[in-house]
């Protein structure tokens, strides 16, 4: 997969993932399978790519009065250090993103952790969910991550949304739902 | 103690719902024990700390050979009957001899995760020896029968309901009674303990070569009174606690004691060269001390050269309470002495893979624990490390290698991936529920919904 | 016996480091620029009241006294609040209580004399050439320490003592406590509940 993925970005300048773990892995994996860094050289993730690249913190003022729950991805947090970048762009768009104690948790998604044992994986969703402050989106930059807490959301009949920092960022460029 | 970490899964499934006040609990704890932790770094730069460290315990362990001998000498010198076991059964051997030489009837211990390892509990009371576990949190699950289940807290997965209910069958304490008459019935109890055993068995945090000195923190006091007021002690040391220098040991004892509990240093610390009492020219203390270095299989993770470095642990527990899949069970799923991350690398290397491959997986890999490491162990490295060796050794299901592989072969083809994704949207919900995988995902939780169109035909279409 | 298993464990260790790349020893903590590495604020001139600000957080309590006279008296103060005591061996006379001895498994009272102590853990050094006993066993201990003793940091406390070592330096920085129970903190078990630092000599700085 990696020299197939290689091959398909080999003429970009830049590969721009709306995913924190697909980045971790282009950024740090990579380079060992290919044994060449120069892919992840010219890899980023969709916030940090708008903010620390193309300099832009105001994409346009369409999330005005959304109070936003932002859930940091462990791969974008961790293994990346894009922390600040998805809040900016989402404040500068008019949301507020409201203080989440938790918000830094891990989602309880792992991949295949998720299936294997499913249960702690349920559990740790649990977590997220039940300390999740009074909002009606969560925004998040990892499907991984979004699949399971809207899953077990829904579930659990929670009435809140879940959506992508990609569409959501659509969302605030746009100006409307 | 016997290894069940086989059983991860169910034993984690069973404390998650049929013991739901263990994940409270635990989480409660855990939390707490992060704040803490969190406050008492707040100032310092808790970076180059853990830098100076890393670099310490590295150098002790790439230099463990010479630095044993040191110690050994140094003890000696002192007085002290140094022993140097490879097994559980060495150890026990040690302790029949010793046990004999001195009729031992009763021994008083102190918190130690390596006498776990080494189930002396069960082997001293095979001789007819009486043990009293001293620490609060261990004589509450000696009470119980059960093994600990953290590091620093062994008991943390009991509320006090619990022990308010516990000490009412087996001490007599009033069923409403408050914490505080809780423990000064085990303090009085135990105390009498204290003062009539024999023999008091300790573990050891820190072993410095330098001058031969068995360093241990605590917050009760058992510790010190266990190797002070017996005639005998008996220190079980793993041979990874080396440090090399005198200088060294302050900053240590700080550092574990702040990532513990948050606090500046342990309540007590024994510093221990030698026997007191005529021995050693001294009022009291105990007239013989004792060492066991033991290996157990630390020798083998050093030989290890992509796992030795989890020989660096300083067993702080910070990992188990920053740890998110640790918060929602404790220990006991875990089915050996050490659990959380740092169990996860370290029980493989001590008794195989075969008998703990499941505790690399009971991990998101999310990197938390990474972050907290005192001594900068990569614990998400090694946990793919252990990961890889068990789809190698064929421990894995066979099935999710196929899965992957078939994943593999779709994703490397869009077309097919986009029918595929198409066909998802199709999926009837019988075959959600009894597909491997797909079962295990919605006994829990929704399936994702397919958007009935891929990204790339949105895009086509003209996503404006 | 014993010596077999020596010899293959070091022989296993010295194998498993035999193809490794050493790493050397750091050497003493280093400085950092910004926010410092070291713990406490070195350029703290009172070093004692910064000790007595460790040790009171900690649930200990600490009296400052000018002078032996002053020290006698509120001994006397003190002392009449206990039945019995346990002194250990190297208290001068002066500082020990005028009530009746006791062994120290019965005393509810037990002294001794610190050989140093640290501010930066708010830290009693404690040498067992005194006595074990009467530190551990009884529900109180009062230990008196002389001004000059206090240093600020661990590692100087303990440097003073590295060339003598007893058969153990304890360092008690507080009262005796856990969370065992349902995570609620109780005193007194199983060491003393309370510990009184009487700190003599120093002036009033505070």
């Amino acid at each position: 997969m990696a020299t197939h993925t290689a091959a398909v970005f080999a003429d970009s300048d830049y590969v721009v993932l709306p995913s924190g773990s697909c980045t971790a892995m282009l950024r740090h994996t990579y380079p060992r399978l290919l044994d060449s860094p120069e892919l992840a050289e010219r890899s980023y993730e969709l916030a940090e790519f708008i903010v620390d690249v193309l300099k832009v913190i105001e994409i346009g003022r369409g999330l005005e009065g959304r109070q936003i729950a932002y859930h940091h991805g462990c791969h974008a947090l961790r293994e990346l250090g894009v922390e600040q970048q998805p809040v900016r762009l989402l404040e500068s768009a008019g949301a507020r993103v409201v203080p989440w104690e938790m918000d830094q948790e891990c989602c309880g998604f792992g991949g295949l952790f998720s299936v294997k044992t499913p249960e702690v994986s349920v559990a740790m969703a649990d977590r997220k969910l039940d300390t999740l402050p009074d909002v009606q989106t969560v925004v998040s930059a990892d499907g991984g991550c979004l699949l399971q807490l809207e899953g077990r959301a829904r579930r659990r009949r929670m009435p809140i949304r879940f959506r992508s920092l990609a569409s959501t960022l659509w969302e605030a460029r746009r100006g409307s739902t | 103690m016997e290894v069940r970490s086989r059983d991860y899964r169910e034993r984690a499934r069973h404390i998650i719902e049929d013991t739901p006040d263990v994940r409270e609990a635990v989480t409660a704890a855990t939390i707490t024990f992060v704040e803490n932790r969190s406050k008492a770094f707040a100032d310092l730069d808790a970076e180059a700390l853990s830098r100076w460290a890393e670099q310490v315990k590295s150098h002790a362990l790439t230099h463990l050979g010479d630095y044993l001998e040191e110690a050994e000498a140094r003890l000696v010198e002192r007085g002290v009957h140094v022993h140097w076991a490879e097994t559980a059964s060495d150890v026990h051997q040690i302790f029949k001899s010793i046990v004999r030489e001195n009729d031992v009837q009763k021994v008083v211990k102190a918190k130690s995760m390596l006498s776990e390892e080494l189930a002396l509990n069960p082997f001293l009371e095979s001789c007819g020896v009486e043990v009293f576990e001293t620490d609060l949190g261990e004589y509450i699950i000696q009470l119980l029968g059960e093994p600990p289940s953290h590091i620093v807290g062994p008991s943390i997965h009991k509320s006090l309901e619990d022990t308010r209910v516990l000490f009412h069958e087996r001490l007599g304490t009033p069923r409403d009674a408050s914490p505080e008459r809780l423990a000064a019935a085990a303090r009085d109890l135990l105390r009498g303990q204290f003062l009539t055993a024999d023999l008091g068995v300790s573990g050891g945090n820190f072993l410095v070569a330098e001058t031969g000195s068995i360093a241990l923190i605590e917050n009760e006091g058992n510790i010190r009174l266990s190797t002070s007021v017996p005639r005998i002690h008996v220190a079980l040391v793993g041979i990874e606690k080396v440090l090399p220098r005198w200088t060294d040991l302050p900053t240590f004892l700080q550092i574990t004691s702040k990532s513990a509990t948050g606090q500046p240093v342990g309540t007590f610390v024994s510093i221990i060269q030698g026997p007191g009492g005529a021995a050693g020219g001294e009022p009291d203390g105990p007239e013989e001390v004792h060492v066991v270095l033991v290996d157990n299989g630390r020798t083998r993770l050093l030989a290890d050269p992509e796992v030795w470095e989890a020989l660096r642990c300083v067993r702080c527990g910070a990992c188990l309470n920053i740890c998110p899949v640790y918060r929602q069970t404790g220990g006991h799923a875990y089915g050996y002495v050490y659990s959380g991350p740092i169990g996860a690398i370290t029980n493989p290397g001590l008794v195989g893979l075969e008998e703990t491959w499941p505790l690399p997986f009971a991990s998101t890999a999310c990197g938390a624990c990474k972050d907290v490491c005192l001594v900068r162990i990569p614990i998400p490295d090694l946990l793919h490390v252990w990961r890889r060796r068990a789809v190698e050794r064929g421990l894995t299901s066979p099935e999710e290698a196929s899965v992957l592989r078939l994943w593999a072969s779709a994703a490397t083809r869009a077309r097919l991936f986009g029918w595929a994704e198409n066909l998802a949207a199709l999926v009837p919900d019988w075959a959600l529920r009894r597909l491997p995988m797909l079962r295990e995902w919605t006994a829990g939780r929704e399936p994702p919904r397919a958007a009935g169109q891929t990204f790339r035909e949105r895009w086509d279409e003209g996503i404006e | 016996m014993s010596g077999d298993a020596r010899a293959r464990i070091l022989g296993r260790v010295r194998e498993a480091n035999r193809d490794r790349e050493p790493v050397s020893h750091p050497g003493p903590l280093p400085e950092a620029a910004e926010p410092p590495a070291r713990f406490g604020d070195p350029s703290r001139a009172d070093r004692v009241g910064a000790f007595e600000d460790r040790l009171r957080a900690a649930g200990g309590e600490v009296v400052r006294l000018v002078d032996e006279d002053e020290a006698r008296q509120w001994l006397k103060e003190f002392a009449s609040g206990f039945e019995s005591a346990s002194v250990c061996a190297g208290v001068p006379e002066a500082f020990q209580p005028a009530i009746p001895a006791a062994p120290p498994s019965g005393a509810m009272l037990g002294v001794s004399a610190a050989v140093g102590a640290a501010a930066q853990t708010g830290s009693l050094l404690l040498s067992s050439r005194e006595g074990r006993r009467p530190q551990l066993l009884p529900p109180v201990h009062l230990v008196w320490v002389q001004a000059q003793d206090v240093r600020l940091t661990l590692e100087e406390a303990l440097d003073t003592c590295r060339q003598d070592l007893p058969a153990v330096l304890a360092l008690h920085s507080g009262p005796s406590k856990s969370a065992d129970i349902g995570q609620i903190l109780v005193t007194g078990v199983h060491g003393p509940g309370r510990i009184v630092a009487a700190i003599v000599g120093g002036g009033r700085e505070r």
